[in-house]
C-alpha cells in the first residue's frame, strides 16, 4: 500500500480510538460530579455544617474556627499563582476517593479539633467524627459530636 | 468520659487484634496505608527525593489521610521536596526538625501538612523508630491510660516525643513489632466495637 494512502487509513483507525478515550473520559468526568454532588447533597441533608456551627455558637460562643475542605476545592487563593508548579488537576485525580470535611478547632486548655469527614470511597460512603465511622444519619452524626466534644475536653 | 480497659480486658487486647487481623478485618485499612510502603519508600530515599513527582506527593499526602488536599496541592514540587528532605535527612535533632515542618512558622512548613502527614513519613522511613500521629493514635492512648497529657500544647517537636514515648509503651505491652504495627492496633482499638469497657 503506498505510503499516504497507509497514512490516512491509520488516520481514519486514530480518529476513532481518540472518539472513544474521549467519550470514556467524559463518562467519567460525570460520574465524578456525580459522586461530588451526592456528597454534597448529603452534606447539607445532614445539616453537618449547621450542627458543627451550633456547637461553636453555643458551646464556645463563637470563638472556634469552622473550616471546611472538600478535595475537589481550588487552592486558595494566595497560593494560586504556584497551584501550576505541583501541575495536578482534576484529571489527575481519579483514583482518588472524594470528600468534604469541615473542621472544628479551639484553644482551651491546649488545642481541640472536631472533624467531620464525609465523602465516597471504593467501599461507598463514608461519615467519620474525627476518625471514627457511623451511620450517614443525623441522629449518628448529632450523638458523634457530642461524644467527640466530651472527649476533646476529657469530660 | 472515655472508659479505659482494666488490666485484664488489657491482657486480651494484643490477642484479639492478632486475631482480628488474620481474620482481615484490618485489610482495607492496611491496603490504603501500609501496603504500598515499599514502593514509598523507595520515593523517600536520599537518592530519589529530588526526583519526587507530583503524583507521588499527593499519593504519600492522601495515604497519611490528610485532608487539606487543595491546600497540598498549592505547594511547589521543589518545595516539597526540600521540605522532605529537611524532615527525613538533617541532621538537626528530630525536635527541631518538627518544629520547623509543623509550627505555622516553620521555615518547612508546607501548605496542608499536618501532624498525621509528617509523623506518616517518620514511620514510612523508620517505623521502629517514629510513629503516626493521628486521632485513632491519641483516642488508643486514652483508652489504655496512656496519655502523656501533653499532646494539644507547646513545641510541635517536644510533642511529638512525649507521643512516640507512650506508644513505645503501647509496642512493649501488647507487644507489637513496630510503629506501623501500632497504627493499626490503635485503628483497630479505637473502632466503636473493639472498644474495651471495664
Amino acid at each position: 500500500m503506498p505510503w499516504r494512502d497507509t497514512l490516512q487509513s491509520l488516520q481514519s483507525e486514530l480518529a476513532q480510538v481518540r472518539d472513544e478515550r474521549l467519550r470514556l473520559a467524559r463518562e467519567e468526568a460525570a460520574t465524578r460530579q456525580d459522586q461530588r454532588d451526592q456528597i454534597t447533597n448529603l452534606a447539607s441533608s445532614l445539616r453537618i455544617a449547621e450542627l458543627v456551627g451550633d456547637m461553636n455558637a453555643v458551646l464556645l460562643q463563637g470563638k472556634g474556627t469552622i473550616e471546611t475542605y472538600s478535595s475537589w476545592d481550588p487552592p486558595s487563593e494566595e497560593s494560586d499563582q504556584t497551584s501550576d508548579l505541583l501541575g495536578l488537576d482534576d484529571d489527575g485525580d481519579e483514583d482518588d476517593a472524594d470528600y468534604i470535611s469541615s473542621v472544628l478547632s479551639w484553644e482551651e486548655d491546649g488545642e481541640r479539633e472536631i472533624a467531620v469527614d464525609l465523602g465516597i470511597s471504593e467501599e461507598g460512603v463514608y461519615l467519620q467524627v474525627n476518625e471514627l465511622e457511623i451511620r450517614p444519619e443525623q441522629e449518628a452524626l448529632e450523638q458523634a459530636l457530642l461524644a467527640a466534644f466530651r472527649e476533646e475536653l476529657q469530660v | 468520659m472515655v472508659a479505659q480497659p482494666g488490666a485484664a480486658q488489657q491482657l486480651g487486647l494484643g490477642e484479639a487484634f492478632q486475631a482480628a487481623r488474620e481474620a482481615g478485618a484490618l485489610a482495607a485499612y492496611r491496603r490504603k496505608r501500609w501496603q504500598p510502603v515499599p514502593e514509598y519508600r523507595l520515593w523517600l530515599t536520599e537518592d530519589n527525593l529530588p526526583l519526587l513527582t507530583c503524583e507521588q506527593a499527593l499519593a504519600l499526602y492522601r495515604a497519611s489521610n490528610s485532608r487539606q488536599t487543595a491546600e497540598f496541592k498549592s505547594n511547589p514540587i521543589e518545595e516539597v521536596r526540600d521540605s522532605l528532605d529537611f524532615l527525613l535527612y538533617d541532621t538537626i535533632k528530630l525536635e527541631g526538625r518538627l518544629d520547623e515542618c509543623m509550627g505555622e512558622e516553620g521555615a518547612y512548613k508546607l501548605a496542608g501538612a499536618g501532624k498525621e502527614f509528617i509523623s506518616y513519613l517518620l514511620c514510612l522511613r523508620e517505623p521502629a523508630l517514629f510513629g503516626v500521629w493521628n486521632a485513632n493514635a491519641e483516642r488508643a492512648l486514652r483508652l489504655l491510660g496512656l496519655d502523656p497529657g501533653t499532646l494539644r500544647r507547646g513545641h510541635w517537636g517536644l510533642r511529638y516525643i512525649d507521643l512516640l514515648d507512650a506508644l513505645h509503651r503501647v509496642m512493649r505491652q501488647f507487644p507489637l513489632g513496630d510503629f506501623s504495627e501500632i497504627d493499626q492496633f490503635a485503628y483497630w482499638l479505637t473502632r466503636p466495637a473493639q472498644k474495651p469497657s471495664n
